[in-house]
């Protein structure tokens, strides 16, 4: 088990690095491949020149059905008018556009910090930046609270409630 | 010090690897080419080599065939890194003659248990 006071750049079996990463322009494709490229993220990074990050596209941010009408043969002949000028605006996606603000911390700061972090932004991971700023890793919400989430027993519940 | 050559086009990778393996006293060069990664491989004899099976044009798998192919190099341990779910290069990668493989991303003690087991295996820890 590793702390959660525990700081972000000691965390050796925890920090994940060479985290899934796009650039702004990348289209859709390039999103799903870089999504599927990494399925504990849950997430494409979205970084510019050196490595600085600009993002975060969630998988929450694609629009399944719109993969689904993308994807050869599922569904392509079922494309109503309305479908096919959300496929035509579904191609012009680029990562810039459906991008979000990232959670993110630097190495110094600990595990809760990045819990606290992707508690805010509503995410599941959290891009961890080395001492120039650059994208270095990530964090996964789940695995960092597999360790420290404690089920009380039944009868410690029942006490709880007692006024 | 234990040296372990990087042949990949991202520089982050490289920034990555040095961040792991550092501490440890293992030195990381980058080269961003098959060519040039083969060419240092010849001129230097690394401790191992980490080798990013899609290079970017340059076919990474040449690249293991080749070191492979070489008495100079042929010792040298080759450790692929594949994408995690890419299980087709993985085969691929132990096919050209691959020692093992470091699926991204990695965290940084399995990175350095592998290296290390490697270098071990070498002679070179």
């Amino acid at each position: 088990m590793t702390p959660l006071t525990t700081p972000v750049g000691e965390a050796d079996t925890l920090l994940h690095l060479v985290p899934p990463v796009v650039s702004p322009h990348d289209d859709l494709r390039a999103l799903v491949r870089c999504i599927a490229s990494d399925p504990v993220a849950r997430c494409a990074f979205v970084a510019g020149d050196g490595g600085a990050l600009l993002g975060v596209v969630p998988v929450d941010e694609i629009d399944r059905d719109l993969l689904m009408l993308l994807a050869p043969g599922l569904g392509s002949e079922l494309v109503t008018p309305r479908q096919a000028a959300r496929l035509a605006h579904g191609l012009d996606e680029t990562a810039q556009r459906l991008m979000r603000s990232a959670a993110s911390v630097r190495l110094g700061d600990t595990l809760a910090v990045a819990v606290q972090r992707m508690s805010e932004h509503h995410q599941e991971s959290a891009a961890v930046l080395d001492d120039s700023g650059a994208l270095l890793g990530y964090l996964a919400l789940f695995e960092l609270l597999a360790d420290a989430v404690v089920t009380p027993r039944p009868a410690e519940l029942r006490e709880a409630r007692r006024p | 010090m234990a040296t372990v050559l990087l042949i990949d086009d991202e520089a982050r990778v490289g920034a990555a690897l040095r961040f792991a393996l550092s501490p440890h006293g293992i030195d990381v060069v980058q080269e961003t080419s098959a060519a040039a990664g083969v060419a240092r491989a010849r001129e230097s004899a690394p401790d191992c080599i980490l080798l990013d099976v899609d290079l970017g044009g340059d076919d990474g798998l040449d690249a293991c065939r080749a070191l492979k192919a070489d008495a100079q190099t042929a010792h040298i341990p080759v450790v692929m890194l594949t994408g995690m779910v890419d299980a087709a290069s993985t085969a691929r990668g132990f096919e050209a003659g691959a020692d093992d493989y470091v699926p991204k991303p990695f965290t940084p003690r399995e990175l350095h248990a592998r290296i290390a087991a490697h270098l071990r295996r070498a002679g070179a820890a």
